[in-house]
């Protein structure tokens, strides 16, 4: 799976998860771009992102990342 | 050695200069040495013991988890071993000494703050959250560095306070910017919140001497009480650490400005919040258990709703904690605790009838008029539990209640009359306070919109000339000694969280 890929992917799962059709992330995107990404939803997040691309986080990566890109990053390194 | 005492500002003065004289690469030897010095001080000769030991266990146990030996996962039996111990310890302790205490001895200084920072530190070290060599210093001054010793800031190795390992070289602008703050701090604590200490101790002590409207008035003057005093000790904490040239963590951001009660937990005792987010909430919400009963929920109920029931019950665990940690009593856990998540997730359930009820009546919510409107509803939330806060129990917080909504007229007080005299102030101090509030309020909407912009009230005070700059900083210094309240008859000296 390329970079694109996995992002195009991620992207499918932030419309589900914030259950709009307009949002589209990139790698420098935090959680302060979008709106109603709090704590509570982040959890949400990460774990549709899981069975996705069926991986796992680990703890300090759920609260460590910093941007999507991070996550990006976590994500290539384990599929 | 209260932070506010001639004391403390005569060790506070000692430690910088021995800090700075001492060559750079050794200036963490002075902190460390004032730092078991003042624990000596102010938590005695058992407060030292108990914190030496943490600092030495901690430093102990987050290198044996780093160690090359354990970096494989042939040994992650042994190395998950090694966490449990180094958290049963602290958890061990702070049961032992603080919520059952069998021995019946005063807590040992500070526990309540450092055992929690020593906890994520830990947690961190074994997950391998920290990429960096943790280093002797670095770890033994984020558990015992002495100003955090009152009310915390909870601090993360590597995340915040980074840079309260390295020396520092002398900066005057960090020396004059800790001084604003540890004023600023005195200011909040001496003048505001030691006045509104005396109107909330004469009404609780008699609720049902006074009328309703005086005790509705009492629990925000609690309210602004308890905000006075925690974050004026927070300016001073952060205040003498930047002194030194290390940085320490928030913990207030204008709380009072949130639009609804998670957002004022996420700027109100912000690294006690973030601390249990990060090792009780999410753990447990990304737990296998947690996961199956999630998916289980999803079956039986629907896509949409079946991730509720776990977060709710992740979030009652939360907060439930969080009440606990305050004191162990039913009146901290409703008061602080569940009385917070009840209205979260009234709130939510309730959302869509709001959301009704705002497109009928055409109610728009973008502006500042109904910013303030969400203010004001949240302090009202925020009101309602720190009245169970401030009272002996928690049946004596419901007496409160029961007394505001039968205590009528008949009661002395009518506000805007003399009886406002039966609260224990005179008009001298109820001026003082009037003026000192408008102070506060006005410097907190400069720091709300400046937040915002990235700037800060300090730094446009920086810019201003000279003589304008110094006579802020006079008025302040004669303000704070004219009208503090301190001296005897008056306990300046406590801190309320420095209970915890």
């Amino acid at each position: 799976m390329s970079r694109q890929e996995i992002l195009d992917s991620v992207n499918s799962v932030f419309r589900e998860v914030f259950d709009r059709d307009e949002i589209t992330v990139n790698e420098e995107t935090t959680a302060a771009d979008v709106e109603g990404w709090d704590s509570l939803r982040h959890i949400t997040l990460i774990e549709a992102i899981e069975d996705e691309f069926d991986m796992r986080f680990k703890m300090n990566e759920v609260t460590g990342m910093k941007n999507v890109g991070e996550m990006l990053d976590i994500i290539a390194e384990r599929i | 050695m209260a932070l506010i005492s001639t004391w403390f500002f005569v060790f506070l003065i000692a430690s910088l200069i021995i800090y700075y004289i001492l060559p750079i690469k050794i200036r963490y030897v002075a902190l460390c040495l004032s730092s078991a010095v003042y624990m000596y001080f102010a938590g005695g000769i058992l407060g030292t013991i108990v914190l030496a030991s943490f600092v030495i266990l901690g430093i102990l146990f987050a290198k044996i988890m780093q160690s090359q030996f354990f970096s494989g996962e042939a040994r992650s039996g042994l190395k998950r071993l090694v966490y449990i111990i180094s958290m049963l310890l602290p958890v061990a302790a702070l049961l032992l000494f603080k919520y059952i205490n069998p021995f019946g001895i005063e807590a040992p200084m500070g526990i309540a703050f450092y055992l929690m920072t020593f906890m994520g530190f830990m947690t961190d070290a074994y997950q391998g959250a920290i990429r960096e060599k943790i280093s002797p210093v670095g770890a033994g001054l984020i558990i015992g560095f002495f100003p955090m010793m009152t009310s915390g800031p909870i601090v993360r190795y590597g995340e915040n306070a980074t840079n309260i390992k390295e020396g520092h070289k002398f900066c005057y602008i960090n020396i004059l910017h800790g001084i604003q703050r540890i004023l600023w701090g005195t200011f909040k604590k001496l003048i505001i919140s030691e006045r509104c200490a005396v109107i909330v101790n004469t009404v609780y002590a008699a609720p049902d001497t006074f009328s309703s409207a005086f005790l509705v008035f009492a629990i925000f003057a609690f309210v602004l009480q308890l905000y006075t005093d925690f974050s004026g000790c927070m300016d001073i904490v952060v205040g003498a650490a930047e002194m030194f040239g290390i940085k320490l963590p928030e913990n207030f951001d204008t709380p009072f400005f949130s639009r609804n009660v998670s957002e004022f937990w996420r700027r109100w005792h912000i690294t006690l919040g973030a601390w249990l987010k990060d090792y009780v909430m999410y753990p447990v919400l990304h737990s296998e258990l947690f996961r199956k009963f999630k998916k289980a929920c999803k079956n039986k109920i629907g896509k949409k709703h079946g991730e509720k029931p776990a977060l709710y019950l992740s979030m009652f665990i939360s907060w439930t904690i969080i009440g606990y940690w305050h004191g162990g009593s039913l009146k901290y856990i409703f008061g602080v605790g569940w009385w917070f998540l009840a209205i979260i997730v009234l709130g939510e359930l309730l959302s869509p009838f709001f959301g009704w009820i705002k497109r009928v009546l055409k109610i728009r919510t973008n502006n500042t008029s109904y910013h303030i409107f969400e203010s004001l509803r949240t302090l009202m939330f925020v009101g309602v539990g720190l009245s169970f806060f401030r009272a002996a129990s928690f049946s004596v917080g419901i007496d409160y209640w029961k007394c505001i909504f039968t205590n009528a007229q008949n009661q002395k007080g009518m506000l805007f009359s003399n009886d406002i005299y039966s609260l224990g102030l005179d008009l001298q101090d109820i001026l003082v306070l009037i003026v000192a509030f408008i102070i506060l309020l006005l410097v907190s909407i400069i720091q709300y919109k400046n937040a915002k912009k990235g700037t800060s009230v300090r730094g446009w005070l920086d810019q201003q000339n000279l003589v304008f700059r110094w006579t802020v900083y006079i008025i302040l210094i004669f303000a704070v000694v004219i009208f503090g309240k301190y001296g005897q008859g008056y306990n300046a000296a406590d801190f309320i969280y420095q209970g915890f």
